[in-house]
This record gives structure tokens, sequence and C-alpha cells, in this order.
């Protein structure tokens, strides 16, 4: 008869193997004694195998004599509340993927390093993003709702199509309280309307939406499987199925009223290690070659003039934008967030 | 020898630290809303009591139908009935989502949405468990009473109901525990009409970084759960493995349903993962990842499917243990988020640690469901038994070692097993705890965040088999413990 101690070893033996492979497994883990790591706090679709991010730290372990360690986030909500509550431990020497939403309340948690952009050649749309000293946008989109060609008799032209009762329960939203793109939806209503008629748009947007959901992801599945005709994105994701895809079949829908332009910033905490190298790493997202790369990984614009031309990126339709850049406080964001929940809240009783 | 006194406060303490933890690290200074926590709490109520009424007579009906598949070469097709059962539980929420929503269009988002979401996740899972049930409980009574000449529906209204009444009572309280604190679902499902306490905390935390009433709202949450758990009585199980001939009790029709409803759930899923198939090429340039990604998924399922069945085994080791026992079965771990926060504060977050507290922390979260889904019933079955040995004065090793472990160790395996798929399919906890995708789940998950929608659909194939992987090994490392001596 077997002993069970036996298998407990042959067990144990197994599963020892299986972890040290694991841990052996990444190149990250062994960071040589001799070299400086820089430490690149971003979320997943940055940081990941699909985002820029490894794209980026090839090129720049070239020649920074050091290596890049990408310490990954769900996204810039999370990634704010790991900075404050991890702090100096996590050890973060630039982050990556705040958006505006954000700023106010990332400059009151944390003390960030100053940076010198004044110098930067970028697109007209870009340039109110550049009046602070500590966050620098490296990309941004233009949002807009998508659909599939032939989804409308004739395309949605402006805030009130949408009330179409074609288009009852057929638009996939995104929740504000926990997605960026919803909050720039709910702020491109105010702006656009006002926020008394903002509010009362939304009410009824609210029997339009096949759902809020929580993150971009989730609402463009629902759109990708059919489950929407149309769901609020990028003007840029048309080109993700162009390329990828070979689908020509995705269009975004300009509307009267004018974009609102997300843009996504980094920066240097206070608390940086290797605050220089964060710097050049900063360097290396703005120049052509970066720029370039967060382009076709991320399906953004990049901020740096001339860098999409040429591309597939330049052939998008420049839609309006709303033009003036506001970094809202963050008890002004809070209040708008309360005021769609009451909303919501009421809809349902 | 290991005293059992040490073993239960070790117990005790390593499923409270999250609580203990969260309370030390954040001064409470502010109550939550008490018209937004009667709202939120209206919503957790309704959806986790009308999913797990529902999942309980889907789950019953099912059950009929697997016991069709009892005895003789049907036994050997059972298997493959009950990975359909529990394949829902495999998969991301978001999967599961897309596949119901294939089939109820338009699909209703809020509460009504959420209820369906869960009661397609866990009928099936129900099913099985009341299939183990039936089994263990009332087999050899249904062969008698078919001996006997009674009719079936006398057996049901004489036999199975008023004896099985508390169990699926439990049962469906096990539902309603896991639907009442679910996350994902409601999150995605809710769209703010919906939104439970779970989601309310998890808004406090990102929204507001108001910590304070986001543990209080966890603590509430996990009290509302002890409270119920405490209402209800257990009665005192059996425990047989007899294969019993179930004739009187089949209901084909259970297998039928299941089969209609996992062939129209799952077409659309299918229908995604040969969409995905035309884009595989693009996983050639990622290939050592993703295999590094499949061990890492084996890696952590594994190490909670292990973590877990010692913990149940611990449990049985301190069996019985009065009131804490009480506290097992009314436990609830914090919100996954709080749970998964307190794990990282506490200590290092580098290296292989992640590796070290994700399985911790679904441990937790995992530990109290697995308790209710028949563990408790399986103890107190041996109770007597126990009682016995103590009083011939065998040590409480040795009661551990020849009388509870053989007979305890295949079921504790099949829950741990249960739990090694669910930590494969993670992605929530994982995300926060590690730096980077360590596992298929959150690879997937990072997919879908960057349009890949049909990669990621082809990808959770893999998760399927890592999952089925892990399920199959912990069955196995019960049924060598339970044939087995140390």
């Amino acid at each position: 008869m077997v002993n069970v101690k036996h298998f407990v070893i042959f067990i144990a033996v197994i599963f020892l193997s299986l972890f040290v492979a694991v841990l052996n497994k990444n190149d990250d883990m062994k960071l040589q004694e001799a070299k400086p790591v820089l430490r690149v706090f971003g979320y997943a679709s940055f940081t990941g195998q699909w985002g820029a991010g490894p794209s980026l730290k090839q090129i720049f372990e070239k020649d920074c004599d050091c290596q890049v360690q990408f310490i990954q986030g769900s996204d810039s909500g999370i990634l704010l509340q790991r900075l404050k509550l991890e702090g100096e431990s996590l050890g973060a020497d630039l982050v990556v993927g705040l958006d505006q939403f954000d700023l106010q309340k990332a400059l009151a948690e944390q003390k960030w390093r100053e940076l010198n952009i004044s110098d930067l050649d970028v697109y007209d749309e870009v340039k109110p993003a550049l009046q602070n000293n500590y966050f620098v946008p490296f990309d941004w989109g233009v949002i807009s709702f998508v659909t599939r060609k032939g989804e409308f008799e004739k395309n949605p032209e402006n805030f009130d199509d949408l009330l179409s009762p074609n288009l009852k329960r057929k638009i996939a939203l995104q929740d504000p309280r926990t997605s960026s793109p919803g909050m720039q939806f709910l702020s491109w209503v105010i702006r656009a309307k006002g926020e008394e008629a903002g509010f009362k748009y939304i009410k009824k947007m609210m029997e339009q939406a096949h759902s809020f959901s929580p993150s971009w992801s989730s609402a463009y599945g629902l759109f990708s499987k059919k489950q929407a005709k149309t769901a609020l994105s990028y003007v840029t994701s048309p080109v993700f199925h162009r390329v990828e895809e070979k689908n020509n079949d995705y269009i975004a829908l300009e509307f009267n009223e004018g974009h609102p332009v997300q843009f996504e910033f980094a920066a240097i905490p206070e608390s940086c290690r290797n605050c220089e190298l964060a710097e050049r790493f900063i360097n290396l997202m703005l120049s052509d070659q970066g720029q370039k790369l967060i382009m076709q990984k991320s399906y953004m614009f990049p901020v740096v003039r001339n860098v999409k031309e040429g591309t597939v990126f330049a052939d998008i339709p420049q839609f309006k934008t709303l033009g003036d850049f506001e970094i809202p406080s963050t008890q002004e964001v809070e209040r708008l967030l309360k005021k769609w929940s009451d909303l919501r809240r009421g809809d349902s009783n | 020898m290991i005293s059992r006194n040490i073993v239960r406060s070790f117990l005790l303490f390593y499923l409270l630290f999250p609580f203990l933890f969260l309370i030390y690290s954040f001064r409470i200074d502010s109550w939550p809303n008490l018209e937004e926590l009667f709202w939120a709490f209206k919503n957790s109520f309704i959806q986790a009591f009308f999913s797990a009424l529902f999942s309980l007579l889907l789950g019953l009906w099912v059950a009929m139908g697997l016991l069709s598949f009892s005895d003789g070469f049907r036994r050997r097709y059972r298997r493959i009935f009950e990975i359909i059962c529990l394949l829902p539980n495999f998969l991301p929420p978001l999967f599961t989502l897309l596949a119901l929503l294939n089939v109820v269009d338009p699909f209703p988002m809020g509460t009504i949405g959420i209820i369906l979401a869960h009661t397609a996740i866990n009928f099936g899972l129900v099913a099985v468990l009341i299939t183990i049930l039936v089994e263990s409980k009332i087999g050899s009574l249904a062969e008698l009473a078919e001996v006997e000449g009674c009719s079936r529906w006398q057996f049901l209204r004489y036999a199975f109901l008023p004896i099985l009444r508390r169990d699926l009572l439990l049962l469906g309280l096990f539902v309603f525990a896991v639907c009442f604190s679910g996350f994902s679902i409601p999150l995605i499902v809710g769209g703010g009409t919906g939104t439970t306490i779970e989601v309310l905390i998890y808004e406090k935390i990102r929204l507001s970084s108001n910590w304070s009433e986001a543990v209080l709202l966890a603590s509430f949450q996990s009290l509302f759960i002890f409270g119920i758990t405490m209402v209800a009585r257990k009665d005192v199980a059996t425990n047989a493995n007899r294969i019993v001939n179930f004739r009187f009790l089949r209901m084909p029709s259970g297998i039928a349903i299941l089969v209609i409803l996992s062939f129209l759930g799952f077409y659309g899923y299918i229908q995604g993962v040969i969409d995905g198939f035309k884009q595989v090429s693009a996983f050639y340039e990622i290939q050592s990842a993703l295999i590094w990604n499949f061990l890492g998924s084996v890696a952590v399922g594994l190490s909670t499917g292990i973590l877990s069945f010692a913990s149940l085994l611990a449990i049985a080791f301190c069996s019985p243990s009065g009131w804490r026992e009480r506290i097992m079965l009314g436990y609830v771990a914090p919100s996954t988020s709080l749970c998964c926060f307190a794990f990282l504060m506490f200590g290092m977050n580098e290296e292989f640690w992640p590796f070290v507290k994700i399985p911790l922390a679904l441990n937790v979260l995992f530990l109290g469901a697995l308790y209710r889904m028949g563990w408790d019933g399986i103890l107190k079955s041996l109770a007597s038994q126990i009682e016995i040995a103590n009083s011939f004065g065998a040590s409480s090793w040795l009661i551990f070692q020849e009388v509870v472990l053989p007979q305890v160790a295949s079921r504790a395996a099949l829950l741990s097993g249960i739990a090694a798929v669910w930590a494969c399919g993670d992605y929530a906890a994982s995300r926060i705890l590690s730096h980077r995708d360590l596992t298929l789940a959150m690879t997937i998950e990072t997919l879908m965040s960057s349009y890949r929608l049909g990669l990621a659909t082809v990808l959770s194939l893999a998760l399927v088999f890592c999952g089925a992987l892990c399920f199959f090994f912990m069955t196995g490392v019960g049924r060598v413990f339970s044939r087995k001596s140390i």
C-alpha cells in the first residue's frame, strides 16, 4: 500500500516545481543587482502584452543600462488607491494612465515632481492639456459613438437623435462612477446642454441605454456581440477593426455638439527612486518612435505633431471637439456622480 | 501532537484577519448614508433571494435528470453532464453573460438581469450538490420505497421533501449568501439600478476613497449573512457512498432541460470561439507568455485548491467545535476588493508574494461558501463516531487519522476542486494583488480591454482546460487520501 506521506511528498514536489518554474520565468524578477530598476506603474492595457509598454521597455533598456519593471493596476481609480495605500513601498518611479478626471484627486493625494514640458510640439487639441507642471499627456482620444454600417437608415447626428424609439435599449454606455469614458459622456452632455437640461437628457437616455457597463471593455464587448447598435467609444475604434480584423464596417458618428477629448497622462511621484530614468522614459514616450508605438498599440492619437501623418490614423475624419479643456475638482466630480446616482436610483424606484 | 485549540485559534484568526486588519488600518470616522444603504440592501436581498429560489428549483429538476445516470453504464456519462453543470463556474462572468445575452434578447439589465445571470451560473452547481445529497441521505430509502410500491409523488411528498427540507434550505442559503455578496455580475449587469452592497463598497473605495464607510458596509453585509445563518438550523446528515438504483427518482426531462439551456447558452460562446480563431495567429508573438500564464493559472488554481483542502481538513480536525461551527456556517469574508486590499497592505507584494497572497485571499473568500456546500453536514454525520472513539480514549489526532480523514477526504477534495476552478477564473482578486498578468484569466481581461474580445474568447478555452485539470487533480488527491492511511 502506497503511503500517503509519499503521495504528499509527490504532490509537494510537483507543486514546488511549478511554483519555482513560474517564478523563475519572469525576467523582471531576476533583476540584476548592478542595474537600476525603473518601476512603471500603469493600467493593464498599457503594461500588458498587447499594450505599448513592453515595446517601449525593449527600446528603453537598449540604452539605459537599467531594467524596466511594470507594476500593473486595473484602472486609473485603482492605480491611485494603490499609490495612496502602498505609498513608497510600491516604489513607483513613474505613473502612467491617469485621465483629466483623476488629476485633482492625484494632486490632492500625492506629491509629484515638476516636469518641463513647455517645448513640446503638440497638436493644437493637446495644447490646453499642457497647462499644469506635473502631468504630461502622452496620448489622447476623441470620444464618440461607434456603430456598424447599416445599423441606421440615417446616422444620428446629435444627442437628440439618440432618443429615437429605434434605439430604445440599444445603446451601450458606461457607468460614470467606474469608467472614464462613462464620466466623459456625463461631462459631455452637461457641457453641451447645461447642467439642468443635461440631467433631464440623461434621464431620458437611461431608457435608451442597453446597459451602463462598469468598464469600456464590457460596453464595447456588448456592442461587438451585436447586443447594442452603438457604443460610446473613441473615434479611433474603427481603425482597430480596419487594421487588425480587415473589417471596414465600423464607423464613428460625428455629432453637431462637438466631441470631448480624453487625455491620458504620465507623472513622476515625488517619492521616485530613479527619477532621472523616469524622466528619460517619459521622453521616450514623447519621442516620435514612442508616440508611434503608443498610437499603434493603444489605438489612440499621438500628442506630438506629425507622428500620425502617413498612417491610417491620418485618414480618420477630424471631428469638431469641445475645445476648452478643464480639470474638474474632485468635489465637482463627486457632486455630478452623486446626482447621476440619485437619478439612476430614482429610475429604479 | 498539534493541539486542536491551536488549530481552532489559527483558523479563527485567519478568517477574521481581513476584518481585524481593515478596522485597525482605517479609522471609522463616517457612517454610510442610511437611505443609500437601505436601497443597496434591498437590491442585494431581492436579487439574492430570487437567485437562490430559481437556482434551487431549476437545480432540483436537473438533479433528477442527473440521477438518471446513477448506476450501471450510465454512471460513466454522468461526469460529462456534471462538467456541463459546472461550466458556468469555470468562465469569467462576462462570457457567461454574453452567452446568456444570446438567449435572452433584449436582456433586462438591473435586478432582473442579475437574478437571471446568477441563476444561470448557479443552478448547475446546485444540481450537482443536490445529487450528492440525495445519494448520501435517501438513496437506500428510495430503493425501499420503490420495492414497497410507493408512487413517485408519494415519495417526494412524504419522504424526499421532509427529509431533505433542511438541507435544501441550507443549500438555498448557500446560494443566497454567494449571490448576496456577489460582485462581478451585479457590477456588470446592475448598471446603476441594481447596485448591491458589494458594488456600493467598490464605489466607496474607487470613487471617494471612503474606506471607513466601505469597511462598515462590508461588516454590515457579513453580519447580516451571519445572522440569517444562525436562524437556520442544520439537520444531522448521513454519509453513504453505496451506489443506489435511482429508477424511482429519475426524471430525464432534467437532462433535457440542461442540454437545451446549455446549447442555447453556449451556442453564442462557440460562435465567439470560431470567430476568435480567425485571429488566432496573433497569439504567435506572445506564445511564450501564454504558456507561462497557463502555468500561473495552474499554480494559482492548485494552490487555492490545496489550501482549501487543508482548511477543510483543519476544520474537520477541530470538529466538533460548538460555537466555532456556527461561526463557520455564517462566515462571509469582507467584499472581494476589501479583502484583497487587506492582504495587499499587509507585508510584501514583490517576487513570489502574489503567488502566496492570491491563494490566501481566495481561500478566505471561498471557505465560507465551501463550508455551506455540505461540509458542515458531512462533519455532523461523523459526530457519533467521534464521540465513541473519544469514549474509548483515542487521541484527537488518531480519531482524525483513522475515523474522519478516510470518510471526508473525497468530499473535501471535491469542494476544493470547485475552489480551484473558481480560482482559475478569478481576475478581480489577482489584479489587485499582483503586479502583472500572472494568469490566463488576467490576460483574458487585458485582451478584452484592448478590443480583442475574439481572442479572449479563444483563450477562455484554455482556461476551461486549466480549471478542469485542477478540478480533476484535486478529486484525484481526495481519492488517494480516502483510500490510504497516514
